[in-house]
This record gives structure tokens, C-alpha cells and sequence, in this order.
């Protein structure tokens, strides 16, 4: 049979299929049922996702695909971050430089971006900050895993929701609450390495790595519900890493004390990481108040930015929120109102290490000067939307949902550069710059026949401060089979507005003019077919194509210096496919994909893995008394930003956890990187090196105690 | 965060931010009609309702403390029942009883005299679980709560809140000790349990 016969005689199933997911229960008149029997309990049991449209939807009504990570993974898994919990999610793959993670999808993953071309969010407010755009996914964001209910992944195909930034894709972390989570857990964990070979770096096989500890409380009292929730963590990091292209000739190498050492390409130390953390969020009658504070101080060991190898490269990133929520719900409408204001602080600490001239001076001896890299952001943002829902429109109509909604934000970022000298501190710039931004969308959603659900949205972006207008609109279509499955096909369109780093941060250095930088932009085009083998078992495969362009790229021109610019685009096109099965606790994911991505000279860019494949079971044993994981990861080759190609990665973690060993005291154990790989991941432009070493086997043990009312 | 963020915040909470009213909001009722259906789905599931229960109404009970935030719960429960006028099991009109627990003898009371098909134990009980599982057990009553730990601790049926699904937990021998027999449509799509001594 020729595939086009498949595919239309699967269509043709999927429209003669009894729907399961005829109307969601939330539309229903609910007065008017009579007889229970009549509802489908699986269907009563879906639950909503959020990321797709910002309301709670199901997941049979969402125009793109929404992956979830939730609580019980995460727990069961004993994730850290969400870059652990993300890793491994179909087309989606990090990148880790020993300071910031970085997340890629569908063979895009710019080195050293920042990830500024995804969009976070946790509980709709928007984490990316005005100077760099950051979706920080690791433990930079700050957020205690303990508050987190799950975690929501859409690639691509997002941008007239989450509007810039999710270029790539949008990730949406949903919070815990008193009603969730509710008396008091602790959990409390160490780590060490464990390792089997020999480093050349000369690390001891077994050494003390992180302290961890969060707590959270949960309680609903007269209609309030209260959840905090915070976080401590200090990490020694390796003791020594060794990086072959810091073994050098020409340059000086100092160590930990800052004496003159030997360059042979070992870094002793200079690898640790403190966190600290608080989150709460209190929710009432209509109001939700958030608020969250957080600190991170990472020592970063690949002497990037041409600092002095050895040198104590620092970075701070400090950032806090408060986020005011107001929402009403009606039989046929919903409004929802925000306003909230951010804060970002980063403290970069940069030695840069000049060579004592003088004879009396020990041979090898430096100077290290601190160059000081400062950004400071706060912005405000404001919200309305609202929502106009029937259950019934016309004969054949349905969940018709129609909602609009306008953003409107202020931001202002201060950008400095310094040496710290003896004398004093010596600025090479410190400018202050403003940000506003204005957005109008809305989007309308209607069921046909029971099986077909159309999605058309349109939202444009003014940034009346850099390049103006950005209208993108978003289309989609759901042929809905209830349990035999659906097929979706999806095209949108998005931006990237240049953030503050990218406009004004050259021309402060150069003291020259910045240069007027224009969007990028992407339209991504995506079809799938999402197929229930059984009752607890789901095979998904999504082809999808996409184009970027007007990338903005850091430059040299002619007298050596370095700007950002508009330059090259980049397409990518590709198959995923997914498989997830759940029985009782046992839980099975598996997903493959393979892309192809080119850069407007046809070449294969930078961290862009051809193939990407990862494995997870979860499955209790004696009687649910324990529970052993395993997830494997495979990541294809890559190419560094110096074209130079990195050896696949291929990572498996084990994780086992005796429950109740004391009363309510759950006890884990947990093996990262179980095989001890020496893996690496692509450096960028920053650095030195083509490869950077990831963390080899790591042991850990966590306490968790849950004390429920 | 600077301190005229925190002013600013303070202020709006001091404008908004009250106590919320002690009815349930209309969300927060909806939500309790959700949780209803799967309760009375569930319900549906069990083919001994009709002997156990016999009659022209079947009698759902919720029970909770005596202190706020139990009440509270209970109260977002019956707001969801209020929701569904006309719902019917086994095409019998469900009825709602709320009870405030205050000792094991007024529960037996309460339960010999209306006798509820299905108790739904609101989730801050826990010192009363042992009570109410045996006179449940005495008088052939389904328990359900929304919480796991009550199900491992001898409760039969758990509506327990999940990310990407709800998720029914059953203790099957407490459900069978409680005169209930589920069909195997429930059994597979529900999460077996054991009762932890």
C-alpha cells in the first residue's frame, strides 16, 4: 500500500472514531447531567495543560503538543533543576559549560546565548530578563524543585502565547500549593564523585561534591491557600578539570592561591557553586500573590572571556519577583489581570592576568587584574486578558473559545565594565538603558463535528525602542479520534526582539555607535500523529520543519572589535518520535529524533546534534516498597564553534528510592552517569576550548521526609 | 526587590488581599464538580451498589473535623454536588450529607441512620481514620479521599491529583472488606494498592 493510502485511510479512523474527548467536563453544562455512566472516567481523569494557550486546556484541544514532566518524576528522579528534568525530552537536548546551562531543540542550540531564545515562565510570569533574555533552566534560576508541580515543554510553535523569546520553544513551570502539597517535607542530600578511571587531571576516584537541603509548607486556612518553599545548596565542584587546549605556551597559568603554575592544561578547583533560594506564592478568592528571591555564585573553571587560566572567574546572578494575580471566573467568561515587577542582578568577576615584567620577580609570576562585568535589571509588566467560552455553538460547534488579551511593560538595564586596580576601580562603561513594550493577541478555538478543532491566532509586539512592530499569527488544526488518537498539524510564526546586552553592550566597550538591530524571526511548521496502543500506552511521531532568520550573531569588524549584528539564518528540519506507557507506577518513555539543520551557507552549525535519543523506566518493586529508575541519554555528535566535531554523549543515571524506611523517611540513592563517560559538551565563542568536560559518575543519597496533616 | 516594590505590593494586597469569603469561589466549585463526577463515576463501577444499597436514592456522606480548613474542604465538596442537581448512579438521585466528625459512637449514629452508600473523608483526617474504617466496614460503606496515604493506611479509594492525569488509587482489600465489588474497567485503569500494617 503506497503511504498515501495509509495516511488517508488513517485520517478516515480517526474521523469515524467515537471521540472520548467530545467536550471537556469543564464546559459542560454541568446542571443538566443525569447519569454519571455516561461520562468516560478516563476522560474525567485527563488533566489540563496550561503552556499552550496560557489556560488550562486539554491536552486533545491544545493546537501544539505540550510535554510534561511532573511531580512524580521529578521526585522519583530526584531532579535538581530544570535542566535535569527537561534532559531528554523528545528533541530536546543541553548543553552545560561548567556556569550556565543551555537548552537546544531540533538541532538549534546557540552556544552562549543564554538561552534567550526560549521562553520561561513560572506560572505564566515571564522569567527572560530585559539585558540578556535568559531562560535560565539550572540551578541560576533559583527556584527550589521542592515547589514545583511540573513542568511544561512546547517547541516552537508558541510565539502569539508566550510572544518573543520563544523562538525555540516556551517552558512553563506550574507551582505547588498548600492544597498539592500541603504540611511540611524536607529533603536533604549529598553527593560525591565516584569515578572508575583515571583523570589526567589527577582527581582522587572518590570525592565530596554537593550539600543540599530544601523544605517546603503547604496549608489551605479559611480559603487561603499558603505554599513556601526554599532552597540551600553549595557544590565544591571537580577538584581539578582537565581541558587539553589550556595546556599552553604562551600564556601565564596560575593556581589557587594565585601562584604561577605549570600550563599543563589542569585547573585545580574553581568549580564550586552556592544557591540559595526562597519561593511562596499565597492564593485567595480571586487574588494570587507570588514572590520569589534568589542567589547563585558560581566559580566557573574554562578561563573564558581570556581570563588568566586558574584565575577565580565568578559569577553572581541574583534575582528576585513579585507577582500580583487577579482573576474571575464567569459561566461563559474569565478574566485574568497581572501586574508584577522583576528584578536581575549579575556580578561577573573576570581576572585577567598580565605577566610580571620585573626580574626580580619568581619566572612565571602575574599580575591579575579583576575586570568587573555588571548588569543590573528591573522591569515592571502588566497583563489583561480575558476569555469568552460557549460548550455549545450552532448545530455541529462546540468549546468555542474566544479570548484577547494586552501586555505592556517597562524595563530599564544598566550595563558597566571595569578593571578593579589597585587605585581604584577604572570604568570602561556604565550606561543605563530603557525597554518598553506593548502587545495586543488573542486567539479563537473552535470544535467541529466533534472531531476537528481549529486554532488561529495573531499577536503583534511594539517595541516602540528598538525595532518596532512584530505581528505573528499561529494556526492550527486537530483531527481529534478520542482513544484511537489525533493528528495536528500546526504553523506559526514568531520573533526575537534584540534584548539590551545585544544593542548597547558593543558600543559601550567600543564607545562607538550601536548599531540598529532589526528581530529575528522563525516560522516553524509542524504535523504529528498521536496514537494510544492501549489504555496506558502512547506512540507519538511529529515531522516538522523550520526557518530562522536575521540571526543575531556576535561579529568582528575590520579594527578587531566585536558586535552583535544581523547576520545568517538557519533551517532545520526533522522526524521525532515518542513512545510513554504508564502502568500503576510503572512508567516508560522513550523518544527518538533525527534532524538536519543547516546555516544560510549550507553548513551544519555549531551544537547541532543529527540525532538525539533518551530512555526512562521507572518501576516499583517488593511490593511498592522501592522504586528503581534508570534513564539513558544519547546525544549525536556536535560540532564546536571552531567546526572541530565532539564525540557523541551518552549518559545513563540509576536512581533507587526504599520508601518509608523510618515512618515517613524515604531513602534514595542515585548514580549519575552510571558508566562514567568522559563526555563533553561544545564551548562557545567565550572560550578557549572546543569541548568542556562533563561531570563524571557522581553518588548521591537524599533523605526525604513528608509530614502531611 | 527595591522597597517601593514592596510598598507597592503591600498596598495592593492591603486593597485586595482580605481574607477570601468562606463560600467557595465559583472555579473553586467547578473544580469540586470535577472531583465529584470521578467520585460518583467510581461509584458507578461497583456492583454491589444496588444490594448493599438498595432504594430510590443513593446517599453520598462528607466527612470532615471540626476545624476550619477541614470544613472548608468539605464545604468546596458539597459545592461541587450543588453543581450537579440532577446527577443519578445507577439511575438513582445522589443525595449529600455533610458531617462534622465528632466521635466515633455519633458517626456509627449518623451512618446506621441515613446510611450513605459512599463516605468521601476530607484530607486533614487522620487520627479519626481508624474509626470511621471500621464502622465503613461495619455498614458496608465505600470511603474514598483524595489522598494516597489514606488509601495505604485502610481506606479504600484514593482521587489523588496528578500533572497529566488524576489518578484513582484502590485498596482492593479494603474496598472488598467494605462490601464493594469494582468491576475490571476500574480495576485497569486504576493504581493497586496495598494496606500498610
Amino acid at each position: 500500500m503506497r503511504a498515501s493510502a495509509l495516511w488517508i485511510g488513517y485520517v478516515s479512523a480517526v474521523l469515524t472514531a467515537t471521540p472520548a474527548h467530545a467536550e471537556a467536563i469543564d464546559d459542560l453544562e454541568l446542571g443538566n447531567i443525569e447519569d454519571v455512566e455516561t461520562l468516560a472516567l478516563g476522560d474525567l481523569l485527563e488533566q489540563e495543560v496550561t503552556s499552550a494557550s496560557r489556560y488550562a486546556q486539554k491536552p486533545a484541544d491544545s493546537p501544539t503538543l505540550v510535554s510534561t514532566v511532573d511531580r512524580d518524576l521529578i521526585d522519583r528522579f530526584g531532579y535538581r533543576t530544570l535542566t535535569e528534568a527537561l534532559t531528554g525530552l523528545r528533541g530536546l537536548y543541553t548543553t552545560n559549560d561548567r556556569n550556565y546551562s543551555y537548552l537546544g531543540a531540533r538541532g538549534f542550540s546557540v552556544p552562549g546565548d543564554y538561552n534567550s531564545r526560549f521562553s520561561l515562565t513560572i506560572d505564566n510570569h515571564r522569567i527572560n530578563d530585559p539585558v540578556y533574555g535568559q531562560a535560565t533552566p539550572g540551578a541560576e534560576l533559583g527556584l527550589p524543585m521542592i515547589a514545583v508541580e511540573r513542568v511544561e515543554l512546547v517547541r516552537g510553535g508558541a510565539w502569539s502565547v508566550h510572544g518573543q523569546n520563544a523562538l525555540l520553544g516556551a517552558v512553563q513551570v506550574v507551582t505547588a500549593s498548600g492544597a498539592t502539597r500541603p504540611g511540611v517535607h524536607v529533603m536533604a542530600a549529598a553527593s560525591a564523585t565516584a569515578e572508575t578511571f583515571h583523570d589526567p587531571a589527577g582527581r582522587p576516584a572518590v570525592a565530596p561534591r554537593a550539600q543540599d537541603v530544601s523544605a517546603s509548607y503547604g496549608v489551605v486556612e479559611h480559603g487561603v491557600d499558603v505554599f513556601i518553599a526554599g532552597q540551600y545548596s553549595h557544590d565544591l565542584g571537580l577538584s581539578a578539570i582537565y581541558m587539553p587546549e589550556l595546556a599552553v605556551t604562551d600564556e601565564p597559568c596560575i593556581g589557587p592561591t594565585g601562584q604561577p603554575r605549570a600550563c599543563d592544561g589542569v585547573v585545580i578547583g574553581n568549580d564550586g557553586e552556592e544557591v540559595i533560594s526562597a519561593f511562596a506564592v499565597i492564593r485567595g478568592k480571586h487574588l494570587v500573590l507570588r514572590g520569589m528571591a534568589a542567589s547563585r555564585r558560581k566559580r566557573a573553571p574554562t578561563a573564558a572571556f581570556a581570563t588568566v587560566i586558574g584565575g577565580a572567574l565568578e559569577t553572581f546572578d541574583e534575582r528576585a519577583f513579585a507577582d500580583l494575580e487577579y482573576s474571575r471566573t464567569g459561566k461563559h467568561t474569565d478574566l485574568v489581570a497581572r501586574v508584577a515587577v522583576d528584578r536581575y542582578h549579575y556580578h561577573g568577576t573576570y581576572p585577567i592576568g598580565y605577566p610580571v615584567e620585573d626580574e626580580a620577580a619568581a619566572p612565571g609570576t602575574v599580575d591579575v587584574i579583576d575586570n568587573l562585568d555588571l548588569a543590573k535589571s528591573t522591569w515592571w509588566s502588566s497583563e489583561l486578558r480575558g476569555r469568552y467560552k460557549r460548550p455549545k455553538l450552532g448545530a455541529h460547534l462546540t468549546d468555542f473559545e474566544l479570548a484577547a488579551g494586552a501586555e505592556a511593560g517597562t524595563a530599564s538595564g544598566r550595563q558597566a565594565n571595569g578593571d578593579q586596580l589597585p587605585d581604584g576601580y577604572s570604568p570602561y562603561f556604565d550606561r543605563t538603558d530603557g525597554e518598553r513594550t506593548l502587545a495586543l493577541g488573542g486567539h479563537v478555538k473552535v470544535r467541529a463535528y466533534d472531531h476537528v478543532v481549529g486554532f488561529a491566532a495573531l499577536r503583534a509586539d511594539y517595541h516602540p525602542d528598538s525595532f518596532g512592530l512584530a505581528v505573528n499569527p499561529q494556526g492550527g488544526l486537530v483531527l481529534d479520534g478520542g482513544e484511537l488518537g489525533r493528528i495536528r498539524a500546526s504553523i506559526a510564526r514568531g520573533y526575537r526582539a534584540p534584548n539590551l546586552y545585544e544593542q548597547y553592550y558593543g558600543a559601550g566597550i567600543t564607545g562607538g555607535p550601536s548599531v540598529a538591530l532589526d528581530a529575528e524571526t522563525s516560522e516553524t511548521r509542524e504535523l504529528s500523529i498521536e496514537r494510544y496502543l492501549t489504555e496506558h500506552m502512547r506512540v507519538l511521531v511529529v515531522g516538522f520543519h523550520q526557518d530562522v532568520g536575521n540571526l543575531i550573531s556576535l561579529t568582528g569588524d575590520d579594527d578587531g572589535t566585536a558586535i552583535f549584528r544581523n547576520q545568517g539564518e538557519q533551517s532545520s528540519h526533522g522526524l521525532e518520535a515518542e513512545l510513554e506507557a504508564r502502568w500503576d507506577r510503572l512508567r516508560l518513555r522513550a523518544s527518538m529524533s533525527r534532524q538536519r539543520a543547516r546555516d544560510g551557507d549550507g553548513l551544519v552549525p555549531a551544537n547541532s546534534p543529527r540525532s538525539l535519543a533518551s530512555f526512562s523506566l521507572l518501576a516499583p518493586i517488593a511490593d511498592g516498597r522501592v522504586d528503581l529508575g534508570v534513564e539513558s541519554f544519547y546525544v549525536g555528535s556536535r560540532l564546536a564553534f571552531d567546526r572541530e566535531a565532539l564525540a557523541p554523549v551518552f549518559k545513563t543515571n540509576l536512581v533507587a528510592t526504599v520508601h518509608r524506611v523510618v515512618d515517613q523517611l524515604d531513602l534514595t540513592l542515585g548514580i549519575n552517569n552510571l558508566f562514567d563517560e568522559r563526555s563533553a559538551d561544545p564551548g562557545s565563542e567565550e572560550h578557549r576550548q572546543s569541548a568542556i568536560p562533563n561531570d563524571p559518575r557522581t553518588v548521591w543519597v537524599r533523605l526525604a521526609l513528608a509530614l502531611e496533616p | 526587590m527595591s522597597r517601593r516594590a514592596i510598598l507597592v505590593a503591600g498596598c495592593l494586597i492591603g486593597l485586595f488581599g482580605r481574607p477570601a469569603a468562606a463560600e467557595p469561589t465559583e472555579a473553586e466549585s467547578r473544580a469540586a464538580a470535577r472531583q465529584v463526577l470521578i467520585a460518583l463515576r467510581v461509584l458507578a463501577y461497583d456492583k454491589s451498589l444496588a444490594t448493599r444499597r438498595p432504594g430510590d436514592g443513593v446517599t453520598i456522606m462528607i466527612v470532615s473535623r471540626s476545624t476550619a480548613s477541614s470544613r472548608r474542604e468539605r464545604e468546596r465538596w458539597e459545592a461541587g454536588f450543588s453543581l450537579l442537581p440532577k446527577i443519578k448512579v445507577g439511575g438513582r438521585l445522589v443525595r449529600v450529607l455533610g458531617l462534622d466528625f465528632q466521635s466515633e459512637q455519633a458517626f456509627a449514629a449518623t451512618v446506621a441512620k441515613y446510611l450513605p452508600a459512599a463516605v468521601i473523608v476530607v484530607s486533614d483526617i487522620a487520627a479519626e481514620l481508624p474509626a470511621i474504617r471500621k464502622v465503613s466496614r461495619a455498614r458496608d460503606m465505600l470511603t474514598l479521599s483524595q489522598r494516597e496515604q489514606a488509601v495505604r493506611d485502610g481506606l479504600a479509594v484514593g482521587l489523588v491529583a496528578g500533572a497529566e492525569r488524576a489518578e484513582i488509587v484502590i485498596n482492593v482489600e479494603a474496598a472488598r472488606e467494605e462490601g464493594v465489588r469494582f468491576g475490571a474497567g476500574l480495576l485497569q485503569l486504576a493504581r493497586l494498592v496495598d494496606e500498610v500494617p
